[in-house]
């Protein structure tokens, strides 16, 4: 017997789409219970609070290598996953391993990404703990 | 590989160098390789002396190894149990030290643990080899009968495999 396809079947799931750098600065802010001064205080005046807002309201997307510098020593990330935010590209797809992860599983990306989503926080709330250890 | 050629050692000639690497590793942390029967608890203090993270997650599948910004990381599946449970991790472990992740394209950096290919792959036949050697040794094969063997340990397709290679290796 034959069974009738659905005319939807074909369509790809509609990818998330990647993490603006609003978005990457307002979910760090929130997971480590930071304000826009304590990112001031915490790059050493090399950002200031204003600019952190601004870049939550979208006002200032075009940040120089001295900004990015500054932002990520005060949200306590790697630069590279700032620039990979302002590129288009979201730090997790940046990672080699997750990469594989996405390559062996990709019969639904936006499945396999929300499977993955709460393990790397997990894993990066470890690394960041390791981190911070004298 | 991510053991160096000193710690290779080359006494045995049918041992393979994978396996003589792990043993010279273990030897280093005070672990005898043929001799131990590695558990859960070992394989937890392992990854500590290494820095691994570790972590056991409800997740489709079933272990991974990966290095995520600058760490090496083993994700077990939470819900494993029996045999399977150490075996998945000294497998995950074995990646560790002889997959470090690097050379291949990304595709292929993570090492997930998958049953279906685990004598057909050779990164993952090496993989299970470590795994089975630790999880059985060579002095239980040697004190057992085959039946003692499944009584004791439960999971016949791994006894089954790890009789296969001590025909082939002689340990």
């Amino acid at each position: 017997m034959m069974t009738r396809k659905s005319r939807y079947s074909s369509v790809p799931k509609k990818s998330k789409p990647p993490e603006t750098l609003s978005d990457y600065v307002r979910r760090k802010l929130r997971e480590k219970n930071l304000s826009f001064m304590d990112i001031e205080r915490l790059s050493n005046k090399g950002i200031t609070g204003g600019a952190v807002n601004k870049i939550l309201n979208h006002d200032m997307e075009n940040l120089t290598a001295r900004a990015i510098d500054a932002l990520a020593r005060g949200l306590g990330e790697p630069p590279e996953d700032i620039l990979n935010i302002i590129i288009g590209r979201s730090p997790l797809t940046e990672t080699p391993g997750l990469n594989a992860l996405f390559y062996n599983y990709t019969e639904s990306t936006e499945d396999v990404q929300a499977a993955v989503d709460p393990l790397i926080e997990v894993v990066n709330h470890e690394i960041d703990r390791r981190r911070k250890k004298p | 590989m991510r053991l160096t050629a000193g710690e290779r050692s080359h006494d045995g000639m049918r041992e393979p160098l994978h396996v003589a690497a792990v043993r010279s590793r273990l030897s280093r942390m005070g672990y005898r390789l043929h001799q131990h029967a590695f558990t859960s608890d070992d394989f937890e203090g392992i990854c500590e002396a290494e820095e691994i993270i570790l972590v056991r997650y409800p997740h489709p599948w079933t272990g991974a190894y990966f290095r995520h910004r600058g760490f090496d990381v083993i994700y077990i599946r939470s819900t494993l149990s029996g045999l399977l449970k150490p075996f998945v991790e000294l497998h995950e472990l074995a990646h560790f030290w002889l997959h470090y992740p690097e050379g291949p394209p990304p595709a292929q950096r993570a090492q997930l643990f998958d049953a279906r290919r685990m004598l057909i792959d050779k990164v993952e036949h090496q993989a299970s080899v470590i795994a089975s050697l630790m999880l059985i040794p060579t002095i239980h094969i040697e004190t057992y009968s085959t039946y003692e063997l499944l009584e004791l340990y439960g999971d016949r397709h791994i006894v089954e495999f790890r009789l296969c290679i001590y025909r082939t290796i002689g340990n």
